[in-house]
């Protein structure tokens, strides 16, 4: 059974809004003006984004890049924190109570909306294309670009979804190895 | 016209509400986060020195790990196998009352089994319906 992407995007809709918080707080910590901002919609799917914020440019193409990749550092240490410490009596001990459940899910679904999205991309892109960027910005910038669209195109392939349970699952069970 | 920027961050009640549940959740996470791990990586290493034969050390690694997580049956089972090599059966047959009327699956089963079948070998005049 395919299970529409919309789907899956509700029943993950805390990852989003904590994405578009973190555009917005990466825009705060640069003075940028925001415009605009959409924490969730349901009518994403529908060609319509999950939820977006319309933010003003910086002079500095570096903090344009960070506030478009701030959710990929944002959502997936939030996500691993929530969810790693619940994956565990779950997963290693086969026992999860209530909590460790509701913590996994909110973890994963935090995690799994760590990819920026091909609208930050483009926006990435009018930042380091429109003016004089220096070719170390530009080193940097351009395979995340890259990276982003190649994640947009996965994601057909639930590879957002393994990415978050590989961050709530994958990753603390590597800490327990290497530490057993 | 130029859009005018936001002179505040409009945060509607429920993300207002998803923040907070967030933010503590997340301090739930980095309180349990080491704890989880230490007992993660306990379990981890009980098991490779059962296997290595190492059963004394074991027990005594998962002893404290049965008391913070007793409805584990994987802990419970693991505790078993080293009781039986350290021959402290009646640490074994404890764990598996724990599991009498209990659904398990088909590698638990197996594994009780073993215990259980070294177990007859080693009492076989044993009462099977014997209660303290």
């Amino acid at each position: 059974m395919i299970i529409p992407g919309f789907i899956i995007t509700w029943l993950s809709f805390p990852g989003v809004i904590v994405h578009e918080l973190a555009h917005a707080i990466f825009c705060r910590l640069y003075g940028l003006d925001i415009y605009a901002i959409k924490y969730f919609q349901f009518t994403t799917g529908f060609g319509q984004p999950a939820g977006y914020v319309v933010h003003g440019r910086s002079e500095k193409p570096s903090q344009d890049l960070m506030v478009s990749i701030g959710p990929f550092f944002v959502n997936t240490i939030v996500g691993a924190v929530i969810g790693a410490p619940a994956a565990i009596p779950i997963f290693t001990f086969g026992k999860g109570d209530a909590l460790d459940w509701f913590l996994l899910w909110l973890g994963v679904s935090i995690a799994m909306h760590a990819f920026p999205s091909t609208g930050d991309a483009k926006s990435i892109l009018h930042s380091i294309q429109s003016r004089q960027v220096s070719p170390a910005v530009k080193l940097v910038a351009y395979p995340i670009v890259g990276l982003i669209y190649l994640g947009s195109v996965a994601s057909i392939f639930w590879v957002d979804v393994i990415y978050g349970v590989a961050v709530v699952g994958l990753l603390p069970t590597l800490i327990v190895k290497l530490l057993a | 016209m130029a859009p005018e920027p936001l002179a505040k961050l409009p945060i509607p009640p429920f993300v207002l509400a998803l923040a907070a549940v967030t933010l503590i959740a997340f301090l739930i996470g980095l309180v349990r986060f080491p704890g989880a791990v230490r007992e993660a990586s306990t379990y981890e290493r009980a098991q490779k020195l059962v296997s290595a034969g190492q059963a004394a050390p074991a027990e005594a690694a998962l002893a404290p790990l049965v008391k913070s997580h007793p409805d584990s049956k994987n802990v419970r089972l693991t505790y078993a196998e080293a009781c039986m090599r350290t021959q402290n059966y009646r640490g074994a047959v404890e764990q598996l009352q724990y599991f009498e009327g209990k659904e398990v699956s088909e590698e638990d089963e197996r594994r009780l089994n073993a215990i259980v079948a070294e177990l007859d070998r080693k009492f076989p005049e044993a009462p099977k319906d014997k209660k303290k």
